[in-house]
């Protein structure tokens, strides 16, 4: 019961190892395979961002540095245009005031000399070589322009003052706006040299409105410029020059005031290739240690940096363009833009590494937001390993739980089978097991119906078989006990003049073996020992009857010569009535116990050994008959003499004929050595045990057959 | 056990039907014998036992003998026992069926030839 149930089991298990085996497989491959896609995917997203990135970059960057240049360049020019508006705007004053003056010289009929109304508001100043009278003339014509000019000024913030200047060397001006001297200051020097100043000598020389260069100012020692245009008289003659005077501070806030980056900076360079403004100095600032720095004395294109000279080469040119060069040993770029009424260049710089900063920024932005991209993406891709993990163990769970539903299904009729089995085993026969699975099982089922139906069949043969044999074995039960009873089992007749023992071992098939002995008075012994021939009752019933009615006669005897006698009644007797045809064969003797005399009648038995002169010899017996064949059979006596110690030894064909597998019998000749060389003074029980124990060796494993009866008797004369 | 047991086979020459039986006949196989003997006996009237080939006989076997002559005496038929030798031949006299029964030292002495 529990093998079958341990056998299911191990169906069950098997089935389940193999398929979870299966199982584990394809899913720890498609696991790995899936995580493998997953991390070549993080992989191949994480490459392809460093690539967006370094496109990205390297486009955009490009982008975003060309268009840093560019506004560098825009910057310079919108510089150099207002610039140059704003001394346009200068210069149409300066025109404006050389036409008024042109017009009073042209027609000097029509004005007259005044006198200067506010000298707060004007100054008189003169050349040391003037005269007098051209002193007083030209003032009075150039009073007419009193208010023009301190107007102008006062309109124009760009100016300092105006000015007007006659070729006889007097000199109208709008006072300082900003001066710090005081027009009550009588140290005030009267005397200007005006004829031989820059602008004026240039303005005549030049007969036209022109630019003076930048230097500092006689009076206030500031850097500036002027602009001047001569005036004329009617006949083309110049009369005077009119000026305004610049200080490059009033210009300065245009260069401050644009907007650069960090490492901008911009400045205005004039036509000599000095820099006399600059958004990263003074106006007043000498000797900058900068290249570009202001300075009056130097000259940029005489500088060693051949780079910076050349930028300026071509500034001084007059073009407008972007170069890449050295300034204090940074690399700029360098963007300017002609300032084109002066023939100054507007420039404008910016270090390179700051031009190439938005880029570094613009990559740490790109970078970041691929980096965010792929960092989401890579959350989404743990997400969808953490999903795929719960899956796969789903996945397991599910295959487990089906693989146990699945084994139960194939199990299950197996189990029904063993029940039934089971049933059937505790003797049910008639029941039926009932699995239609369609499959293997239901065939074995099938075959255990069948199997059922033959052990039905056996079982009621078997019963009827058992029954008969029963009845056979109670018979044989009857005829064993008959047989037993009949024969005597004490062997101690308390006497010193004779010794006996008898044996007999039945067969199975009971024999109708026998022996007798008893003392017929003080002095006689009689011994016998017969064999009825067949089997069961009926010839147990027959030895009875021979050993009664061999008794009876013997018992009825008066004399030993009638021993033959008792045979021969004996034999009449058991003729009658035997249509069955039984008979016995025996061997009956009378021992006198007082001299030694042994009278023996043979009915057809088998020849006794005896023991006489020291040697064992079979009996030397007449021709006789069996016992209830042939009724008018004469049997004889024959007697010998037994002496102290001799030993008759009766047997029956169950010793001699003892057979072994091979089909050998015992036989006469080995019982007879065996007796011989076996002791002869030994207790007769002893020597009945040592033979049966010899006929035991010799059968070996062979069935008994026959019985087995022995009987032995020792004379022991007195 | 086949050495233990009997065979039979029969033949029929001239009158006479010559059984003959081999092997051996003892308590086991008397039952067996004593059928086929008592068949053959009934359908022949001169039946010839040929024992030469028989290797053992018991008790049981004779009476098996002695059943099949009383038979064939009441039904005036002949029984004739030939051929027995050895062992056989042995038990045959010892137990004086030489008295009770047609016994002949050779199938020749009976059925001729």
């Amino acid at each position: 019961m529990k093998l079958n149930f341990n056998m299911n089991m191990n169906i069950r298990q098997r089935m389940l190892i193999i398929i979870m085996s299966i199982t584990s497989i394809v899913l720890i491959i498609s696991t790995i395979i899936s995580f493998f896609a997953m991390y070549d995917g993080k992989k191949q997203v994480r490459r392809v961002g460093d690539e967006i990135i370094q496109k990205s970059t390297e486009s955009s960057s490009k982008i975003l540095s060309e268009q840093k240049i560019s506004e560098l360049l825009h910057i310079a020019e919108d510089k150099s245009e207002d610039v140059n508006s704003s001394l346009l705007y200068l210069m149409r004053d300066v025109d404006l005031i050389a036409d008024a003056m042109t017009n009073i010289y042209t027609h000097p009929d029509k004005f007259f000399p005044r006198i200067l109304e506010d000298y707060n508001k004007i100054s008189v100043q003169y050349d040391s070589s003037i005269k007098d009278q051209s002193f007083t003339t030209d003032m009075g014509m150039m009073a007419n322009l009193q208010n023009m000019l301190y107007n102008f000024n006062e309109t124009n913030p760009m100016v300092d003052l105006m000015v007007l200047s006659s070729k006889d060397g007097v000199t109208i001006g709008t006072r300082n706006k900003n001066s710090n001297r005081s027009r009550s200051n009588e140290d005030e020097s009267k005397i200007y040299n005006v004829l031989s100043v820059d602008w004026y000598k240039k303005a005549v020389s030049e007969r036209k409105i022109i630019f003076s260069d930048v230097r500092n100012f006689v009076f206030s020692g500031k850097p500036g410029f002027f602009c001047a245009e001569p005036y004329f008289n009617g006949n083309n003659e110049i009369m005077g020059v009119a000026a305004a005077q610049i200080s490059l501070e009033r210009i300065n806030k245009m260069v401050q005031e644009v907007e650069l980056y960090n490492t901008g900076f911009c400045f205005i360079m004039d036509n000599h290739g000095r820099v006399i403004l600059s958004s990263d100095d003074d106006v007043y600032s000498e000797d900058n240690p900068s290249e570009v720095g202001i300075s009056l004395k130097r000259d940029v294109r005489d500088l060693e940096n051949k780079e910076l000279a050349e930028a300026a080469e071509k500034m001084m040119a007059g073009e407008k363009g972007i170069v890449k060069v050295k300034i204090d040993g940074a690399t700029h770029y360098l963007a300017f833009a002609p300032v084109e009424i002066t023939g100054w260049s507007f420039a404008t710089a910016i270090e390179e590494k700051e031009v190439n900063e938005p880029i570094k920024e613009n990559n740490e932005i790109i970078e970041e937001v691929t980096n965010s991209n792929i960092e989401e993406l890579s959350d989404r891709l743990k997400f969808t390993i953490i999903f795929t993990i719960i899956l796969m163990i789903l996945v397991y769970i599910a295959t487990v739980y089906a693989n146990r539903k699945l084994s139960d299904y194939f199990v299950r009729p197996i189990y029904q089978l063993s029940d039934d089995v089971r049933e059937i085993a505790s003797g049910n026969f008639d029941k039926k097991i009932e699995i239609h699975t369609g499959d293997e099982i239901e065939h074995l089922a099938a075959v255990f119906n069948a199997m059922t139906d033959e052990l039905k069949r056996y079982m009621e043969n078997l019963t009827k078989i058992t029954a008969e044999k029963e009845r056979s074995a109670a018979e044989l039960n009857v005829a064993k006990n008959i047989q037993l009873s009949m024969l005597p089992n004490n062997f101690d007749f308390k006497r010193k003049d004779f010794e006996i023992f008898a044996s007999m071992e039945a067969a199975k098939s009971v024999g109708g073996d026998f022996y007798d002995f008893y003392l017929i008075d003080k002095t006689h012994l009689v011994i016998t020992i017969a064999d009825v021939s067949g089997k069961g009752v009926p010839a147990a019933l027959f030895m009875a009857t021979s050993k009664t009615i061999l008794k009876n006669f013997v018992l009825t005897m008066r004399n030993p010569d009638d021993f033959a006698a008792v045979m021969t009644c004996s034999n009449q007797q058991l003729c009658q009535n035997n249509k069955a045809m039984m008979f016995v064969t025996v061997f009956m003797g009378m021992l006198d116990l007082r001299t030694g005399e042994f009278f023996f009648v043979n009915g057809g038995h088998n020849p006794p050994l005896i023991y006489q002169n020291n040697q064992f010899n079979y009996l030397k017996l007449n021709k006789a008959c069996v016992l209830g064949i042939k009724k008018n059979f004469s049997f004889t006596q024959q007697k010998t003499v037994l002496n102290d110690g001799d030993i008759i030894f009766l047997y029956t064909d169950g010793v001699t004929e003892a057979m072994n597998l091979n089909h050998e019998q015992y036989n006469e000749k080995r019982l007879q050595d065996f007796l011989n060389q076996s002791s002869k003074n030994i207790p007769l029980e002893e020597l009945l045990k040592e033979v049966k124990k010899d006929v035991k060796k010799h059968a070996g494993e062979a069935e008994q057959s026959d019985d087995i009866t022995m009987l032995a008797l020792r004379f022991n004369k007195i | 056990m086949s050495n233990s047991k009997v065979n039979f086979s029969s033949e029929t020459k001239g009158d006479w039907i010559i059984w003959t039986i081999s092997g051996s006949v003892d308590m086991t196989t008397a039952a067996e014998t004593e059928k086929k003997g008592r068949e053959i006996v009934e359908n022949n009237s001169k039946v010839a036992l040929d024992m030469s080939q028989l290797e053992y006989i018991s008790s049981a076997g004779l009476r098996v003998l002695l059943i099949l002559t009383q038979m064939a005496e009441d039904e005036e038929k002949e029984f004739a026992i030939c051929g027995a030798k050895g062992d056989v031949k042995d038990v045959l006299e010892d137990s004086g069926m030489d008295v009770l029964l047609n016994l002949n030292d050779s199938l020749s002495d009976v059925v001729g030839g």
